[in-house]
């Protein structure tokens, strides 16, 4: 049973990050350095 | 303080796991990206507040829990009717991505309290400590562990329920040719 329950939670883990929070973090990054400059 | 290069790729290595604990609490896919970025945003506000060198996985699966905890007081009659509406709106919406193999597994686990399914999740299978699953969730170490018996307790009969449900008809047959 607790095999099949982190089998389960793998296969979510493995699934792939979805483009939105590269992106979202690619253009925090960017604003944060603009706030800086 | 701006966050540096490091920081921003542990953040993005903790992603998976983030979401698939984002999943486990919601059981939609939608929602918990919804709530993934809400996490992403908060906790990037709050990057100051982190202590470099510290548990980065415990720190956004506890910003992650409260946010989603917070929205759910909202809708307390979901959490409190676990094997009603939840477990109704899992059937009716299926998790375009579930794998049929899980589903069993998906149903029981449906089945359990909340607050004994989230720190069974925690601790079997994001394989986090006790003490680290008791941080996220705010209370005692004792507790989780608690929680974590009575859940696997409760996952098991759920699971041994169905699987003698399947086996029903043959004892039935089975007393019909002693009969």
């Amino acid at each position: 049973m607790a095999t099949n329950l982190r089998a389960m939670y793998d296969d979510l883990v493995q699934q792939p990050l979805p483009d939105r929070f590269v992106e979202l973090l690619a253009e925090l990054d960017q604003k944060k350095a603009e706030q800086e400059r | 303080m701006s966050v540096e290069p490091s920081l921003r790729d542990d953040l993005l290595a903790a992603l998976p796991s983030l979401r698939a604990f984002a999943i486990s609490l919601t059981h939609d896919h939608h929602r918990a990206d919804d709530l993934v970025q809400d996490t992403i945003m908060r906790a990037w506000r709050a990057i100051d507040r982190f202590e470099r060198g510290t548990n980065l996985n415990a720190w956004l699966f506890t910003i992650l829990r409260n946010l989603f905890h917070s929205e759910y007081r909202k809708k307390k009659r979901e959490v409190d009717d676990p094997e009603g509406s939840y477990a109704a709106k899992l059937k009716v919406v299926p998790d375009q991505q579930a794998h049929l193999d899980y589903e069993d597994m998906r149903t029981a686990l449906a089945k359990v309290p909340h607050d004994q399914r989230e720190a069974l999740i925690l601790v079997a299978a994001e394989g986090m400590s006790y003490e680290e699953a008791a941080a996220i969730t705010g209370v005692a170490v004792g507790t989780v562990k608690s929680r974590v018996n009575r859940a696997r307790h409760r996952l098991a009969l759920l699971l041994h329920h169905d699987a003698a449900d399947e086996i029903g008809p043959d004892h039935v047959t089975k007393a019909a040719l002693q009969a």
